[in-house]
């Protein structure tokens, strides 16, 4: 009897597959949580209490919600394409769960050491889309392929500038390995530097506007086309799309973190935890934005992309390079008078003008007779 | 020229204002002695303006109405009795109500067996009322008013909704407490009536005591 050798490809397998299994245990949990947090937070934005019934400070209602979701009936209408309308929440999903894999949470804390992570990133994350696509179609619904075609239009036009925005990072760091990107800012988070604190924003707008999130929530605008490419959706189908939803945000503020932020980056705590302490805070951030801003008109959102992302991104990064190329204050003030110079230039341009009104909205409505 | 996205940041620091707000009045709030659940959604309070419902309740205007109620005279421990009842079946109030929901039995005396102006059953449909407030203001006896409780809810309707003369009577005392405003004007109206009625009574005395005299 011979000696049972480990095979070099089981090791391998393992390494990648606990990891995952991590991730997809933590995953729903990690986005059962953000619901609750993000219904808290915009309660309190709007003077409200939020949930507070379920255990305490509501924090199992989650839990409830998750109930009812799985006893909730699942209902396909009449004459819809049932498997694209099954297949749909099932794809949504595992995009959005394969991003976590790429984000490294500390040194070596990675599930699947790409080193083409970013690329990987940025392809995988614009597949949620075909899905999205797939619901509005398969529903047969008008609002539904409403929400789906302008999800698909959306995409297209934000994901220009994306990659344009992390085209900035492999161009100064010369890896796609968000790992070696992270291990680059040890000196200095790229967010003081001018093309980062730029690429930030991009980034940010841009991401906000790939996972479909205020300002940017039109392919789910519940005033307008009722709620988007899932009205058809019940139950657990429903739950998926909603869960997809908030593991992308995640995973877009774990990239954004990665990238500009530092990743594991910071004193006196673990890594790990800083990086999830810059992923929370993001969070918080994009949800403070959901509390504030109205949501943009379709004609607004694509203006926006095309007329000023599109060229400030550019900018920026005709800025990174000057900024390699040129050392010292001098690459600082070339890359900042890009950037800010683009943007003034094409607001100023092409934004429409704000409406003139000559009183107060309150005089005017009391002159009325 | 405008530099977009500074109204942006600033609409963002308001957002976040009543965040904090929301957070610090809450905190004030618990530690001053103001009435918990006290009526806080004027334009100037800042912070929550949630009224966690059952738990805190906002005291109802008195004008509110829900349901009517007889009154008797007396305290509120004490249980109505035909003495103190101030219904007298004169079914005024059966006739005006708009969706025809209450049904009134009038007494008979328990020796003679003769009818008496008292009311021996008095029955409102709980689900029938419109809560109009017609009964209250047709009644010539003060007998009948509208009442507050608003927690009408049950699980079934065919008898718990059918609310009996016992149910319906609350005393003065609970009626003074929940309409203050309304009981001291019935009070001073009855102390009119009864001041008028006096000096009536002492005219006529006057009245009656003087002729012998003048008359020769």
């Amino acid at each position: 009897m011979g000696t049972v050798i480990f095979p070099e490809w089981l090791n391998t397998i393992i390494r990648m597959v606990i990891p995952m299994g991590i991730i997809l245990a933590l995953a729903p949990v990690g986005m059962m949580y953000l619901t609750w947090l993000e219904r808290k937070v915009i309660a309190r934005i709007q003077d409200r209490v939020g949930p507070n019934r379920v255990g305490p400070y509501g924090l199992l209602q989650p839990l409830a919600d998750g109930i009812k979701m799985l006893t909730k009936e699942d209902l396909v209408p009449e004459g819809a394409d049932r498997l694209l309308h099954f297949l749909a929440p099932v794809l949504i999903v595992v995009p959005a769960l394969f991003l976590f894999t790429l984000l490294p949470f500390g040194p070596g804390w990675v599930a699947a050491p790409l080193k083409t992570g970013l690329l990987f990133f940025v392809s995988i994350g614009s597949l949620g889309t075909l899905a999205i696509f797939m619901a509005g179609w398969g529903s047969r619904n008008k609002f539904s392929l409403l929400g789906a075609v302008r999800t698909a239009a959306q995409l297209i036009a934000y994901e220009v500038p994306l990659v344009l925005g992390l085209a900035v990072i492999p161009m100064i760091t010369g890896t796609m390995d968000l790992g070696d990107i992270v291990l680059a800012q040890q000196g200095r988070w790229f967010i003081t530097t001018p093309w980062g604190a730029a690429g930030f924003l991009i980034l940010l707008t841009a991401g906000l506007a790939e996972v479909a999130r205020t300002p940017f929530d039109l392919p789910e605008a519940e005033s307008e086309i009722v709620a988007g490419f899932h009205t058809e959706y019940s139950g657990m189908k429903f739950a998926l799309f909603y869960m997809a939803e908030f593991l992308s945000t995640l995973a877009l503020a774990g990239l954004l973190s990665t990238l500009f932020l530092g990743g594991w980056w910071g004193p006196v705590f673990p890594g790990p935890l800083w990086m999830g302490l810059k992923t929370f805070l993001l969070i918080c951030v994009m949800i403070w934005f959901r509390g504030t801003f109205p949501r943009f008109r379709m004609d607004q959102l694509m203006g926006f992309a095309w007329k000023v992302m599109l060229p400030v991104s550019l900018m920026n990064l005709l800025g990174a390079a000057c900024w390699a190329l040129i050392p010292g204050i001098g690459g600082d003030l070339m890359s900042l008078i890009l950037v800010f110079g683009a943007f003034l230039i094409t607001t100023q341009l092409w934004l429409a003008p704000k409406p003139q009104l000559t009183k107060k909205w309150s005089s005017r409505i009391l002159e009325q007779p | 020229m405008r530099i977009y996205g500074i109204e942006l940041l600033r609409g963002l620091t308001i957002t976040l204002g009543h965040f904090v707000t929301s957070y610090t009045a809450g905190l004030r709030r618990t530690f001053s002695n103001r009435q918990r659940g006290a009526f806080r959604q004027n334009p100037s309070d800042k912070g929550v303006f949630t009224v966690q419902y059952p738990e805190e309740r906002l005291k109802p205007p008195e004008r509110f109405r829900v349901l009517p109620v007889l009154i008797y005279d007396g305290k509120e421990e004490e249980k109505w009795k035909t003495e103190t009842e101030r219904c007298t079946a004169c079914g005024i109030c059966a006739k005006v109500c708009p969706p025809q929901c209450i049904w009134i039995v009038q007494g008979k005396d328990a020796s003679t067996g003769k009818p008496v102006a008292k009311a021996s059953e008095f029955f409102i449909d709980v689900d029938v009322c419109m809560n109009c407030g017609f009964c209250a203001e047709f009644c010539p006896f003060d007998a009948i008013k509208m009442d507050h409780k608003f927690e009408l809810g049950s699980g079934e309707r065919d008898k718990s909704h059918i609310f009996d003369i016992d149910k319906l009577h609350v005393s003065t005392e609970y009626y003074a407490q929940t309409h203050p405003k309304a009981w001291g004007e019935e009070q001073a109206r009855n102390k009119a009536a009864a001041d008028k009625k006096a000096a009536a009574a002492a005219a006529a005395a006057l009245a009656a005591k003087k002729p012998p005299e003048t008359a020769p």
